[in-house]
């Protein structure tokens, strides 16, 4: 096969817009530094700064550009999606590098990606005393993550990119004609659940947990970004356990639930199309899954004998299970708890993140309509083998209205699904090779690659280069689901070896 | 393209959107109670 080495012109349509989403970053970070100007925290403030100019610089220079006005085509377009990934957590590190709460730079971009891909992996030092703006900056970039960068960038400047983009950053389900509108819908949903959501965890934080009002608000906007995004960073080390408060973890519940939902769904529910909403195949697979998940983390739990009453079996078993299914990450126990489960427990919790939530959500991991496919492809080739000889299987499903169940559809399915659990096997042997014990490996890269952030303990400040740029490596390729990663090494192999 | 919705329509659609997720939280609570019961009773 001849490579076609990219063109001047290529680059210059790559430039172009990742300029513009730089502009758009640019802006997102002008809020953390407004933040830190009017609570006097002087330090951060000139960290902010220095990124929003460093991010403005970009945008000047991809603006500066020649550029004809032309359509992105779909190897661009995925290129952009895979560098704005890189470029955005890269640039969106410097405020926590130098905020002195990270040993090395590679630190600091461990948690600006784990923070933009929503997984919520950490190996930041000495959480509890972060200034609150910087704070608020890593709950942000779960923010624009889960809302998806180059989406959101999309709803402020139209034109000929939409559909590679959207697709490249792991949606498939335009839920109105125009990708346009389609951002823009998702920004009103997550807005109206900002709205609701702060006000739900701030009333709780009051009245259950006794927090300030002040205070409450703060911690309810950052978990609300954290959980409605399925991020799960949190403002202190001990994440949602730090309230002790039931009330509150079942707040948090909604918003993971609401986080894990696709924008398809909420759509649906939203024009009051209950009756629609449990015809789609992916409702049906992720309650199966979860259902499933759940019952094993219940009997794994009772049999460890660690929660032997019924109140603390059922919130532990179905916090957790929620916060992996869902791709979230928050806990209440710490991660050395979480290790010592073992067994059924810690089989169900990772079988749950590798699972994930609903595709064209904000949550990670295989995704709920592929499982679904998956079972029905199996299912349909099982039915085709027992039928007489001429025989037809009638291949389709239901999602949002009855659809077919291509050949090329089913290869993808497959492609992606095996491409996750290769990850996952990667990057638990790279854990293994470390000499961490193959449970916790396989626990702690699965929880990278999905997108989750549970720890059984291995990501700390002090875990090795290696395992720690392998973790850095699972967060976007499983937040971009491989597509646009494998497009930007394609480009670089043309670049070098093209004609 | 759908008519434009006004925000107060928008606020009660999406109202309604959150309470329907609240009322899957509450629903796990309770599947999850009764097999804890049932889980801790056979073990």
């Amino acid at each position: 096969m001849i490579l076609r080495r990219p063109s001047a012109h290529d680059a210059r349509l790559i430039a172009f817009f990742l300029g513009r989403v730089s502009y758009v970053v640019a802006v997102a970070g002008a809020l953390p530094a407004a933040w830190a100007a009017i609570a006097g925290e002087w330090s951060p403030f000139a960290s902010f700064t220095l990124m929003v100019g460093v991010f403005c610089i970009l945008g000047a220079l991809g603006s500066s550009v020649r550029h004809e006005h032309e359509r992105l085509g779909w190897s661009q377009g995925m290129v952009v999606v895979a560098l704005t990934w890189l470029l955005v957590p890269a640039i969106g590190s410097i405020p926590l590098l130098l905020s002195g709460h990270f040993g090395d730079p590679l630190d600091a971009f461990f948690d600006a990606m784990s923070g933009l891909t929503t997984t919520g992996l950490s190996v930041i030092q000495d959480l509890d005393h972060l200034a609150p703006s910087l704070n608020f900056w890593r709950h942000l970039l779960h923010f624009l993550g889960g809302q998806g960068i180059v989406l959101a960038a999309l709803s402020l400047f139209a034109g000929g990119a939409g559909m590679t983009l959207f697709y490249g950053e792991g949606r498939d389900e335009r839920i109105f004609p125009s990708v346009t509108s389609t951002a823009r819908f998702i920004w009103a949903v997550s807005i109206v659940h900002l709205i609701f959501g702060v006000a739900l965890l701030t009333g709780v934080g009051v009245i259950a947990v006794g927090l300030e009002p002040l205070r409450a608000v703060f911690h309810g906007l950052m978990i609300f970004m954290a959980g409605f995004d399925t991020g799960g960073f949190s403002p202190q080390s001990t994440s949602v356990g730090y309230y002790h408060s039931a009330a509150f973890e079942a707040a948090t519940a909604v918003l993971m639930v609401a986080g894990a939902m696709s924008f398809g769904l909420h759509f649906a529910l939203w024009r009051g199309r209950r009756a629609e909403v449990f015809r789609n195949l992916e409702t049906r697979t992720i309650l199966a899954t979860f259902g499933v998940t759940l019952v094993l983390t219940i009997v794994g739990m009772a049999t460890l004998g660690i929660y032997s009453d019924v109140f603390g079996l059922t919130r532990q078993s179905l916090f957790h299970t929620l916060s992996a299914h869902s791709g979230t990450g928050f806990s209440t126990v710490p991660s050395s708890e979480i290790a010592a489960w073992g067994g059924l427990a810690f089989g169900g919790i990772a079988v749950a993140m590798a699972l994930g939530g609903m595709a064209s959500s904000t949550a990670g991991g295989v995704k709920a309509l592929r499982i679904g496919l998956t079972v029905k492809l199996l299912r349909d080739q099982v039915r085709q083998v027992l039928l007489p000889e001429r025989g037809i299987v009638r291949r389709g499903y239901y999602q949002s209205g009855r659809r077919r169940l291509t050949p090329e559809l089913a290869q993808a399915v497959m492609a992606v699904s095996l491409l996750f659990v290769a990850m996952y096997l990667i990057g638990a042997g790279v854990g293994i090779a470390y000499g961490f014990s193959l449970q916790s490996a396989l626990f702690e890269s699965v929880s990278a690659g999905a997108n989750v952030g549970l720890s059984a303990g291995i990501t700390d400040p002090s875990m090795p280069t290696l395992l720690q740029t392998t973790y850095i490596a699972e967060m976007w390729l499983g937040r971009l689901e491989f597509v646009a990663v494998f497009a930007l090494i394609g480009f670089v192999v043309s670049a070098v070896r093209g004609k | 393209m759908c008519p434009r919705r006004s925000f107060g329509v928008r606020m009660v659609s999406g109202l309604y959107v959150f309470v329907s997720e609240a009322l899957v939280v509450v629903v796990s609570i309770g599947v999850a109670f009764v097999v804890a019961v049932v889980v801790l009773a056979l073990t």
